[in-house]
């Protein structure tokens, strides 16, 4: 049994925009980037297993079951998502990573208890937040922002963890920190993560596995090195690019070629 | 245990602990000046030895007067302000209360309404109190009804809806106005701008419970409230059934607002000032802010009727006007001091 499974899946905000027979599947403890065009339905492919679009029967199988017949609840012990914070928030870190720990409150219960406390602690430390526990979540940068919702995402103890570009709008060396950390969750607590990314060379560099989306359906899935070769990238992106093995990692690296380079080339061959 | 002593957490909800208790004291003192003040004059230390007593005209004054008074802006003030608190979690939006929803619009026309063409039923006391509280229902359900589409409710046109709503009532309204006889003009004029001085003990006892089942029925809500504070997506993420939420939040505040306008007329500014005042102090966590906000109400309506009833006497100014002015120049000098977000 996979650990996540989509069965055809077809879904979508209307019908202007749909995915159209997606299937592929994730195993347990890998990290998956999901790539592909703008408009090319990442976002709708993650929404669908959040929850935030409604998913006909037998599309989506989370640990084996059919993830339509999750509970709002339930769904929020499996799953944790991290998209994109946009407005400020007037609360301090801490309070902000125990919101993590709603799904877990009964009804009645009006604090949290000292597990709750115990566990924010613990993911604030491991993502190196818990010095900012005090500050207010508005006053921290981009990138102790990041970090802060994935200690909240962390909190929520779910087995599977989606993020929405979480390197967008980071200098290089938070996205390094995020994307070590995030290899590290998978790697070391078992932690089952799929992400949307922009980044092709980011996405080949820390991805176990690649899908790649194209106009709603899957173009190709598997390895970095089976996905990102300049033929695919060229077809589904339409632009010209060069691939090269990374010396150190053996994984491919991608170069873009600008308008100019092309046809100087181009001019060269014909001299 | 060690993360005990650092939680910052904890330490908040001592604070929460802490200002509860002095608005506890607040409250306790504004309700015994209520019960003192007066035409009638009588001394803080008697008040209790004329309750047991029970046979002095001072009695009477508090038996019958003052203290069904004292309730009634007790429960109007806190049910206005818990309605504004519950209304600004819901649609993230600091500016929103229960007046501005077409709550208030609703309650006016349903009484003009009443006033002007209801002629054979306007005798009865609950006459103008039901039509208040079935505008006020009326514009809430009108709003609800438009704003739901099949992707369940849209926040943001709701919000707009309101507003509309609220125009279309008060246009209404004025239209009803140019044309009834000075007579109706003045008892119209006279309930919007509101009044304590409700005789009616049925109306005030009912006020006091429902705005208190609101109260209980809130905290019911305070982790989907809490969890909005991120927005309605994220909320989602947490396990919330934001729609559900959403929903029953919306129906407990237009319910206690419905209860108020109908039992005290239309008291502005409430619902906007106070939750604000007590969200600059307390942050904004619900399981402080609501009951928080509830007492702060009420108080800020005890006192705001102690001035009404004394500035002129033995003549009365309308509730509406005090609310008004003393809450916007509180309000001011509140905002020009500091900004917050949230």
């Amino acid at each position: 049994m996979e650990f996540l499974e989509l069965k055809n899946a077809n879904y979508g905000y209307s019908k202007s925009f749909h995915l159209s027979n997606v299937s592929f599947s994730v195993s347990k403890g890998t990290l998956t980037g999901i790539i592909g065009p703008n408009g090319s339905g990442k976002s709708t492919l993650l929404k669908g297993i959040t929850g935030e679009i409604p998913v006909l029967h037998h599309q989506v199988f989370l640990k084996g079951k059919d993830i339509s017949c999750f509970s709002e609840n339930e769904r929020a012990k499996e799953i944790a998502v991290v998209i994109q914070a946009t407005e400020p928030l007037n609360m301090t870190v801490e309070e902000y990573v125990l919101m993590g720990r709603i799904p877990y409150r009964k009804r009645y219960q009006l604090f949290e208890t000292d597990k709750d406390f115990e566990i924010a602690g613990k993911y604030m430390k491991l993502t190196d937040t818990y010095h900012l526990r005090g500050k207010n979540f508005s006053t921290l940068s981009g990138g102790e922002q990041q970090l802060a919702t994935i200690a909240k995402a962390l909190t929520q103890e779910p087995s599977l963890l989606l993020l929405d570009e979480p390197t967008s709008h980071l200098d290089i060396s938070h996205q390094v920190q995020i994307l070590n950390l995030i290899r590290e969750l998978t790697h070391n607590l078992g932690l089952t993560v799929i992400m949307v990314i922009h980044d092709l060379n980011l996405a080949s560099e820390y991805c176990d596995y690649l899908v790649l989306m194209n106009k709603g359906t899957l173009y190709k899935n598997g390895s970095p090195n089976e996905v990102l070769n300049f033929k695919n990238i060229e077809e589904v992106f339409n632009t010209v690019v060069i691939t090269q093995e990374n010396p150190l990692s053996k994984k491919p690296s991608v170069f873009l070629v600008s308008n100019k380079v092309l046809t100087d080339s181009s001019k060269n061959k014909y001299k | 245990m060690r993360h005990k002593q650092t939680s910052f957490q904890q330490k908040m909800h001592q604070k929460w602990l802490l200002f509860l208790f002095i608005l506890t004291v607040l409250l306790i003192l504004s309700v015994l000046l209520s019960l003192s003040t007066g035409d009638v004059n009588i001394p803080l230390s008697g008040i209790f030895k004329i309750l047991k007593a029970k046979n002095s005209l001072k009695y009477e004054v508090l038996n019958n007067i003052r203290i069904p008074r004292t309730i009634l802006a007790f429960s109007v003030g806190g049910a206005l302000s818990l309605a504004g608190t519950l209304l600004q979690g819901v649609y993230r939006n600091p500016l929103v209360e229960p007046y501005t929803m077409g709550i208030s619009g609703g309650a006016s026309l349903g009484v003009a309404i009443c006033i002007v063409f209801g002629i054979s039923f306007k005798t009865s006391p609950l006459a103008l109190p039901f039509f208040g509280f079935l505008g006020a229902f009326g514009s809430t359900f009108l709003v609800y009804w438009l704003s739901s589409g099949k992707r369940g409710l849209n926040i943001n046109k709701m919000l707009l809806i309101g507003v509309m709503i609220s125009f279309i009532a008060s246009s209404a309204l004025l239209f009803l106005m140019s044309i009834t006889t000075v007579e109706n003009l003045q008892s119209i004029i006279f309930w919007m701008m509101g009044s304590l001085n409700q005789p009616n003990k049925l109306l005030i006892y009912t006020s006091l419970i429902t705005s208190l089942l609101g109260l209980m029925i809130s905290y019911l809500y305070v982790a989907p409230l809490n969890a909005l504070r991120l927005g309605e997506v994220k909320a989602k993420h947490l396990g919330i059934k934001t729609g559900h939420s959403i929903k029953v939040i919306f129906i407990v505040a237009s319910f206690i607002t419905g209860i108020s306008v109908s039992a005290a007329g239309v008291i502005g500014f409430v619902g906007l000032i106070i939750p604000h005042l007590i969200r600059n102090i307390m942050g904004s966590d619900y399981r402080g802010l609501l009951l928080a906000s509830f007492i702060g109400g009420g108080i800020f309506l005890i006192l705001s009727d102690i001035l009404a009833r004394t500035i002129i006497s033995p003549m009365e100014l309308p509730i509406g006007v005090i609310t008004g002015m003393l809450g916007g120049i509180i309000f001011i000098g509140v905002l020009s001091k500091k900004l917050k977000p949230d």
